[in-house]
Formats: structure tokens, sequence, C-alpha cells
């Protein structure tokens, strides 16, 4: 491949799509291979668009001949691709993002990184900060009444986010960090969808067709109220066990419990209200490892690990912890077992609330704790509805304790026990915490696990990470918000 | 020794996965002459080479440095029993 050394010639036309090669190995010439000329154009040789990074320009195959430009210093192209194409091209280690409706955007970047605009620029995005390219403002009533052939809230918040990805992935070539503290739209009630907004949020759509079945997952917490009519039924004894001494079993007289198994593995159509499972399929197994008051020694939660990883669970849920000093190391007990597991072939992904001693509203952090800080637990942080880090979330604030992923962690709605509801009243309610935010994500990589059973613990980890949606920096977000296959 | 330096508490043993049987055993002798008691081991843990019990803090405080010396082959770590919670409401 080469690159010409012409001036600078502005394109013909906007694209329709970038594409981005996330696979650093991989070229974007590659990428493209079967949908662009083999070597540049002979007419239209490559631009210097930006800076010292030069674009290569090929003819497209499709029948417009369209203009496609190539920037491998980003493994980047702009092109225009039809609907058939976006779906061949779409995979794990290629992001295809539209290009399209630039005057619904107002640019998410709040807080403008100095050098997003000459990179927006160059892919024709929308420079951060200023107003969109074209002509009239984005009319939410319109949208509204328009029944056909105009996105939904979903697909235009999916967009927005697409285009954020984008940046941040050429950002990361830069060796830049994201812009951080990106404000996002707020996901709100919306009628038309049966879905909770910590379902939203992570990418899970109505009608999906995986739901996590023929996966194990395990949530050792306080256990779980059986009678609860979303789980009566439903959870087979063989795959409950309490480890706390006393307590023959699961009963949940706490609420924790109850709360995350359903954060997990609610059912499609509760009792009431809207889902808020995020694998209703998986197959729920129940450690109950802390007692009424929501305690439990690290002897019963390593013991319920290595059951729950016995008894198959590819995925287990901790939404327990206790504070870690600055500097301090991780819990040896905890990384033993996970090495032992390993060692012994009982692949399972362990997931782990990052803490609550953050008050970041009075500017103090607190590092994660353990066992989320052991290497071989991933640390959850926890995210409002708006995607900010929610004001208690623990960060990473040292090389011990790194945070990994976020997820929704801020007035959660999920199932709690019976017993403690009022008479009458719907067994449900909204909680905050990374206690949230933890089964949140085992219910996604349950959805993983699914989709891609092939992938090791190791391997499912680097995918979650890898497709994380980026939502500022790494301290406070750990890679982002965790997303769906 | 201190006051309330005999009062029991739980902690955690890690054995070291790739020592040999006798090794083993010896430190589990070792262990019980320091007045380790690992009579509430779960199955599971016991299964993975740890034993949880009671010792007293002194003796706690003798082994984990013995430990962290080297002086207890076959033995990882010794490890006080914390207590974890709950991260999110109630």
């Amino acid at each position: 491949m080469k690159t010409a050394t012409n001036p600078p010639t502005p394109p013909q036309s906007t694209p329709s799509h970038l594409v981005i090669s996330l696979d650093d190995d991989t070229p974007i010439a590659e990428t493209l291979e079967g949908l662009i000329e083999t070597s540049p154009s002979a007419t239209r040789a490559a631009s210097r668009s930006m800076q010292t990074e030069s674009a290569e320009v090929y003819r497209g195959k499709s029948e417009s001949h369209s203009e496609v430009r190539l920037y491998p210093q980003f493994n980047v192209a702009t092109l225009d691709l039809t609907a058939a194409q976006v779906a061949n091209l779409r995979s794990p280690k290629v992001l295809v993002v539209p290009n399209e409706q630039r005057r619904i955007l107002g640019w998410p970047v709040e807080t403008p990184h100095p050098d997003a605009p000459s990179i927006a620029g160059s892919l024709n995005m929308p420079p951060s900060g200023e107003p969109p390219v074209q002509d009239e403002p984005f009319d939410v009533d319109q949208l509204a009444e328009e029944p056909f052939g105009l996105p939904d809230a979903a697909l235009l918040q999916e967009y927005i986010l697409g285009q954020k990805d984008a940046l941040d992935s050429i950002l990361r070539r830069l060796g830049r960090s994201s812009p951080p503290d990106v404000s996002e739209p707020s996901i709100e009630a919306d009628a038309s969808t049966d879905l909770e907004w910590h379902l939203q949020a992570v990418g899970i759509r109505t009608g999906q067709n995986f739901l996590g079945n023929g996966v194990k997952v395990a949530v050792l917490d306080t256990g779980l109220d059986l009678a609860h009519p979303d789980f009566a039924g439903r959870v087979s004894a063989a795959n409950c066990r309490s480890f706390v001494p006393g307590m023959p079993t699961v009963n949940d007289g706490n609420g924790h419990g109850t709360h995350c198994c359903g954060l997990v593995n609610g059912p499609v159509s509760p009792h009431s209200g809207r889902r808020y499972g995020a694998a209703p399929g998986a197959e729920l197994l129940v450690g109950k490892v802390l007692d009424d008051g929501g305690s439990g020694y690290d002897s019963g939660i390593i013991a319920s690990i290595a059951w729950a990883a016995g008894a198959g669970a590819r995925v287990i849920s901790l939404s327990l912890g206790s504070p870690r000093r600055v500097g301090s190391p991780s819990a040896v007990a905890y990384e033993h077992i996970a090495r032992r597991l390993a060692r012994a072939g009982l692949d399972c992904l362990l997931v782990a609330a990052a803490g609550n001693e953050s008050r970041r509203s009075l500017r103090r952090l607190a590092p994660v704790g353990n066992p989320a800080a052991c290497p071989s637990f991933l640390a959850v942080a926890a995210v409002d509805r708006s995607r900010r880090v929610a004001d208690f979330s623990c960060a990473q604030l040292d090389r011990v304790g790194t945070l990994e992923l976020s997820a929704p962690g801020v007035a959660v709605r999920s199932s709690v026990p019976t017993a403690l509801v009022s008479a009458g009243a719907d067994p449900y309610a909204a909680f905050s915490g990374t206690s949230m935010a933890t089964p949140i994500v085992a219910g996604v990589a349950a959805l993983w696990r699914q989709t891609s059973p092939a992938l090791t613990s190791v391997e499912l980890w680097r995918e979650l990470v890898r497709r994380a949606r980026s939502l500022g920096p790494r301290r406070d977000y750990g890679f982002g918000m965790v997303q769906v296959p | 020794m201190k006051r309330g330096s005999l009062r029991p508490m739980k902690i955690i043993v890690c054995f070291d996965d790739a020592a040999e049987a006798k090794v083993l055993s010896a430190a589990r002798r070792h262990l019980k002459e320091a007045g380790f008691e690992s009579a509430s081991t779960p199955s599971e843990l016991a299964a993975m080479g740890m034993l949880s019990g009671d010792i007293s803090a002194a003796g706690f405080r003798q082994l984990q440095a013995a430990s962290r010396a080297g002086r207890l082959p076959g033995v990882a770590s010794v490890e006080a029993d914390g207590t974890q919670t709950i991260q999110g409401d109630p």
C-alpha cells in the first residue's frame, strides 16, 4: 500500500459510515478487502488532512464507486456502505459507526479534549463544542410523531454513543486519554420499552434472543427469597447452599441477595413492572455467604466460590467487600482460590463490587476494596442514569486495585423478599451501590457466555473490557460501561 | 505477652499446592503445635488446599511472621479470616 503526497482534496460527499479496526494487527485496508480497489485511486491521490497524518483515497467497488478514505495511522476508514455491508463488516474486531444525521448531534463532549476538533474534523465528524454541521436542530416532538423511517430514542442514543466510541478509539491510538467525564443522554423512563433503565444502559433490547440460556451464574450474597413470585419454582434446591454457620438455608432475611439475584436472573416478564434481570435464561446458583446483617467471613465466601465453580458456575457475582488502604495489598486468600480454580480447570469469571467508600461530592476518593482488588477478580464501578460515576463508587487509586468495568448502580430496581415489604406491596425496590452494578455485569457476562461459549474466562474478560463503552477516566469508570454481545 | 493476645481469632491458611505431601504433613503438624484448630474448615475449602479455624492472636502473629519469613515450608500464606459486607442497600 502506498501513501501519495498530492495536495489535500476535500471529500466528494459525506460518507455514510466510519469503519474502525479494533485489532491493531489488522490494517484497515485488510478489513475492507473486497469493498475497495486494491490500490489507491489513480486520479485522486491521498490528501494530508490533518497535521502529520495522511489519508489514502480509494475507489469503492460498489455500484456508486464512492470515495473511500483510509486513515492507516488510526486504522479508520470513511466510506459509503449498504446495510448488508455493515452487517458483514461488524465483528468483535470491527466497529462500524453511522456518519449521517449529523444535524441531530449536540456533540456529547461537554469538556472537549484540546485535540478533539482536529481529529473529528479529519473524519467529517462535527468538532467538539461546535454547532451541528447541517441545518435545523433535532426536534424530539417531530420524531415522536413520525411513524416510520426515523430512529427511535434508543437508536438515537446508540448513534451518539457510537460516535463517541469512534472518537475514543482514535484518541487511544494517538496515545491520549478519553475526554474526561463526558455528559451523555440520561436514560429516562420510556413508556415504549418493557426494560428497566439499567438494562437499556448495557445494550439489552426487547426481544433479544440471547438470555443466558445454558449458563450457570452464581450469586454469593445474603441468599434469595425462594418464594418470591419471580423465583418460585425457578431455582432448584441443589443450586442453593448456605455457608453461614447456624443458617441452614439460603433464605434471605436481608434483601440484598434477592436484589442481586434479580439483577442477574429476574424473569423476562416479572410479576410486576418491567424486566430487570440481565440474564433471565441463565441457571442461578445461590450461595448464602453473608448473614442477615449483611456480613460474612472470608472462609465461607471462599468455600462458596469453590462450591459454585465445582457446580459448574461460569460466572460468579460477589456484591461484597471490605475497604482497603491505598497501596495495601489485595486479599491473598481470594487470589489463592482464583488460581487454584484455574489450575483445576474450573473456568469461571469472578466479578466483584469495587466498593462504596468514596464520597466524591466531598472530594473524597477511596481505593477499590477487597476482593475486587485481587488480580483475578473483575472490579465493577457504579454509574447513575446519566452514566456519571456514582458518588460512592471506589476509584482506581493504585496499581493494586484496578477498575475494569462500570454498570448501573444508582437507584436500580430489582426484586426484594416478600417478607420485607408491607402487605400487598409489590416485592421490588430500588437500591444503590456497586453491589447493584456487579450482578448486572455478571448477567451480561452470562449473555456473552451463551453467544461465545468457546471463550475462556480470560478471553471473556478481555472481550468485556474491549467492548465496553468508554465513559471517562479509567480511574473512575475502568474501561467503561459493560455491553451485551 | 500483651493483654488480650490469647483471645482466639479466625484465620485462613493457604498451603503451597506445589509442595510434596510430606512437606504438607509437616506444615499441618506445625500449625497444630502453634494452637491452630481447623475443625471448622468447610470441605470445599480443604479441597482447594486451604484451612480455616481458630488460633490465639499471639499464635497467629507467630505463624504469620514465620510464613512471611519463609520458615513454614508448605504454607503459602497465613491471613486473618476477615469479614466482608454487602456493598449496597439496605
